[in-house]
């Protein structure tokens, strides 16, 4: 019995001495990127403790936005380096996760998982950023409520309308807080604006959609599949209360 | 009933009453202690209730930037937040239904506000402090647990403004929360014989 | 002795209930008591395509990948160009349509992000995710 667990330990002993082992600083990179910056970039710093050389199998990155590089394709023992992972923020906000798997030759399937956290600052926080009626509909006024982020402070803020069919008025809530409220002119046309908002002493420009959409045309399926409501049943009880709207848009 | 405890009596207070001067500064000074521990503590649950219920977002943020006129104007212009955040937060943790975290969501910064209250005006004061301490060891097994689990939460203790703390500095804080609650409660005890 | 802790307890409790339930009636259009989690958002290439023209189909992958192919008729949204793809989705859209995002496929997280963003900014309801994305429309399409 005693050889067996002589054997196994001294193989055990011997496994980890001859192990590569590749050791991260940390795996978890938490990033706070300025208001402007169009990119995020995490450090990942890795030394080889082995006594074998290392090398990097394959290094993805979890979605498009993000790329990853490492400095060279084998690490020597003792050998220091680090996998840059780039993440473009383009419109993303608020917290964003993406992560970087390192696949190596250390061992049969060692996966490392890397994760970088990113905290995007917003500014200004609109919702909805879409108002709309469909045409026939009474223009009444509908609101848009505009937060500031709470890196920021931003006094007041001015919108303007792309087009003079929608009247958009700012007023201010306090407590970092603003609502837009956005009336048609009539709702007889289908017609779209953009309403530009922007906070004062900002370069940045935030948009919200204002719109008169079609009102729904009946349904072209009479035989819709089970389970399924026709798009046009809801509208049917309203389109005689508005004679005035015409059915057949051509624009 | 025997009366020996009645004959023993008389000697206790010629004992207190010999004793007298000097620890009666340290009694008082004592109590002061205590009751600033009272107010500290009942402050951390207030604080940490009305974070839940309120929208303190922009005014810690002016606070934290030494922006204090900013901070006033906030103060004037506060609003209730939105339950859901905080129940969310609860519900993060895993481990209780969706109905039951909007229940909690509503239910405990008041009762911590309430409990809170106790201690300061030494009303139901115990009860106050039993309550307390259940809900501090709840939440840090909570966020233990949550830690042991690989869950990604951020705490919600504080609301919106502990997002940013790491789980050893929630511990450590919950912990020495604990702390002061049980000092209390022991020389609570001590001081008014049950 | 332990009775006084616990009547002192249950009075603080019942207390703080009043003020609880002040709120909860407050908030009671603001928040489901029932589920924190949408009703099921996914729909299969087969589902989205007997919708025929009440769907409106969403690439959230990256400009590159959609100028090489994309499901005819898609409009590109991702977040890469979202404040300048968003207005164009927006001009298209119409009550009544169903909105079928997808990415790349079964694994991709962009198009539950796109998805989101549409219900969170643009409030629109009837937003759904392709089940398999761009793989799965690939497979039934050959």
């Amino acid at each position: 019995m005693k050889t067996p667990l002589f054997a196994f330990t001294l193989s055990m002993i011997m496994c980890l001495g001859a192990r590569a082992e590749l050791k991260w600083e940390q795996t978890n990179v938490e990033l706070h990127p300025a208001p402007n910056d169009k990119q995020a970039v995490g450090h990942f710093k890795y030394q080889n403790v082995g006594k074998t050389p290392i090398h990097f199998k394959s290094v993805k990155a979890s979605c498009g936005c993000t790329t990853a590089q490492t400095q060279k394709e084998e690490v020597g023992p003792g050998d220091k380096g680090e996998i840059t992972a780039t993440f473009n923020i383009g419109d993303r906000t608020g917290t964003q996760v993406k992560t970087v798997t390192v696949e190596t030759d250390e061992a049969p399937n060692q996966k490392t998982v890397l994760t970088l956290k990113a905290e995007i600052p917003q500014q200004l926080e609109i919702t909805p950023n879409f108002v709309f009626w469909k045409q026939g509909d009474k223009p009444d006024t509908k609101t848009i409520n505009v937060k500031v982020g709470k890196d920021f402070t931003v006094k007041h803020i001015k919108v303007t309308s792309a087009t003079p069919n929608f009247e958009a008025k700012v007023e201010e809530a306090g407590n970092g807080q603003f609502k837009i409220n956005v009336k048609p002119q009539d709702t007889n046309k289908p017609v779209a604006s953009m309403l530009t908002i922007q906070p004062e002493d900002s370069q940045k420009v935030f948009y919200a959609t204002a719109r008169i959409t079609n009102a729904p045309t009946a349904p072209m399926m009479p035989f819709a599949p089970a389970g399924q409501k026709p798009p046009g049943a809801p509208a049917a009880p309203t389109a005689p209360a508005h004679p005035t709207a015409p059915t057949d848009q051509t624009h | 009933m025997n009366s020996t405890p009645n004959a023993q009596r008389p000697t206790l207070n010629v004992e207190l009453a010999t004793a007298a001067p000097a620890s009666n500064i340290k009694n008082r000074t004592a109590n002061i202690i205590w009751r600033i521990l009272d107010f500290v503590l009942a402050g951390i649950f207030i604080f940490a209730g009305l974070s839940k219920i309120l929208d303190l977002d922009h005014l810690m943020a002016d606070l934290q930037n030494l922006q204090f006129a900013n901070a006033l104007t906030d103060l004037r212009n506060l609003s209730l937040a939105n339950p859901v955040e905080f129940a969310s937060g609860i519900d993060n943790f895993k481990l209780l239904p969706w109905p039951m975290s909007v229940a909690l969501a509503f239910y405990l910064p008041w009762l911590e506000i309430a409990c809170a209250l106790g201690l300061v005006f030494r009303f139901l004061y115990r009860g106050a402090l039993a309550l307390l301490i259940t809900l501090i060891v709840v939440f840090t097994l909570a966020i233990t647990a949550a830690k042991l689990r690989g869950l990604d939460i951020t705490c919600g203790c504080f609301g919106h403004v502990s997002q940013n703390w790491s789980f050893p500095s929630h511990l450590a804080t919950n912990l020495a929360i604990l702390a002061a609650l049980l000092a209390l409660g022991i020389s609570n005890r001590l001081r008014k014989p049950l | 002795m332990k009775f006084l802790l616990a009547r002192q307890a249950a009075v603080l409790a019942a207390v703080a209930l009043l003020p609880a339930a002040g709120e909860a009636i407050y908030f009671r259009n603001n928040i489901s008591w029932r589920s924190a989690i949408a009703p099921s958002e996914m729909v299969t290439v087969d589902q989205a395509r007997a919708w025929g023209d009440t769907a409106i189909w969403v690439d959230a992958r990256p400009d590159d990948e959609f100028a090489r192919d994309h499901v005819p008729g898609a409009l590109s949204l991702n977040e890469d160009r979202w404040n300048e793809l968003l207005p164009q989705f927006l001009a298209v859209w119409s009550p009544g349509k169903k909105i079928v995002v997808y990415c790349s496929s079964l694994s991709c997280n962009a198009s539950r992000e796109v998805a989101r963003r549409l219900r969170k900014e643009a409030q629109l309801s009837e937003v759904f995710v392709l089940e398999g994305g761009w793989e799965a429309w690939l497979k039934k399409s050959t």
